[in-house]
């Protein structure tokens, strides 16, 4: 009999999330009413460029699996300065790479 | 089928509860004295399988006439043969069948998409999967 079992796995930019829900019944039980589904849980995400992986979180609470994936720091917008050959000071500029 | 009115007041549910769908009862003590049991064949005909239909009962099969009680006794007599006063009864064969179905030919053989729902707040990236049954915390 297959336990109940969550596994959660990230292989470079891919997420697979996989649930198996075994049957409550046994051997010897008499079966009145079995709507619940059972079986293999499956998803596939395709997490972007600029998302952190490595950072991720998953928590499974209430029948709800939540997963946290925070943008990576590369991604987030940040200052660059600039500097000048010249006689004058160096300036910054604001730039986006995500 | 047997009457709304007459489940609902055996039941103590309300008709809409008793004929929407509902696949669970509860059977209480409310059944008229001496209208189960094993007794003779009722009036609308022989039984089909007598060792099926439960002896001594009261509930909701037991006040149910003829045909009628059999058939809400779910072709079971689980509960209601070991005497206790609440009892799971099985009111649609039909859905338990295509249940079967399900289970034995599609079910446990391809794996099914969980519903899910992602959002980003923020810098965050949340995604929500439907996991229904499971409750264990986990982290990665």
């Amino acid at each position: 009999m297959v336990e109940d079992d969550v596994e959660l796995t990230v292989e470079r930019n891919v997420v697979t999330v996989l649930a198996r829900h075994a049957p409550a019944r046994q051997d010897g039980d008499e079966v009145i009413i079995d709507e619940r589904p059972y079986g293999e849980f499956t998803r596939q995400l395709f997490l972007g460029d600029n998302l952190d992986a490595g950072r991720m979180t998953a928590d499974l609470r209430d029948g709800v699996l939540r997963l946290t994936i925070p943008v990576s720091e590369e991604s987030k917008p940040r200052r660059i300065p600039l500097s000048s050959s010249g006689d004058q000071q160096p300036a910054e500029v604001s730039t986006s790479t995500g | 089928m047997f009457e709304a009115s007459r489940a609902a007041r055996v039941t103590g549910i309300s008709p809409e509860v008793a004929t929407a769908g509902g696949s669970v009862g509860f059977a209480g003590q409310a059944g008229p004295a001496g209208a189960g049991g094993a007794g003779p064949d009722p009036p609308d005909g022989p039984r089909p399988f007598p060792h099926l239909l439960p002896a001594g009962r009261s509930g909701l099969a037991a006040s149910l006439p003829g045909w009628r009680r059999w058939w809400a006794a779910g072709w079971s007599t689980t509960g209601l043969d070991q005497g206790g006063h609440v009892t799971l009864m099985r009111f649609d064969p039909f859905r338990q069948f295509e249940q079967i179905m399900e289970q034995n030919f599609a079910g446990t053989r391809t794996p099914r998409t969980a519903p899910m729902t992602a959002l980003r707040r923020g810098d965050i990236f949340t995604v929500d999967l439907d996991l229904p049954g499971w409750s264990r915390t986990m982290s990665s």
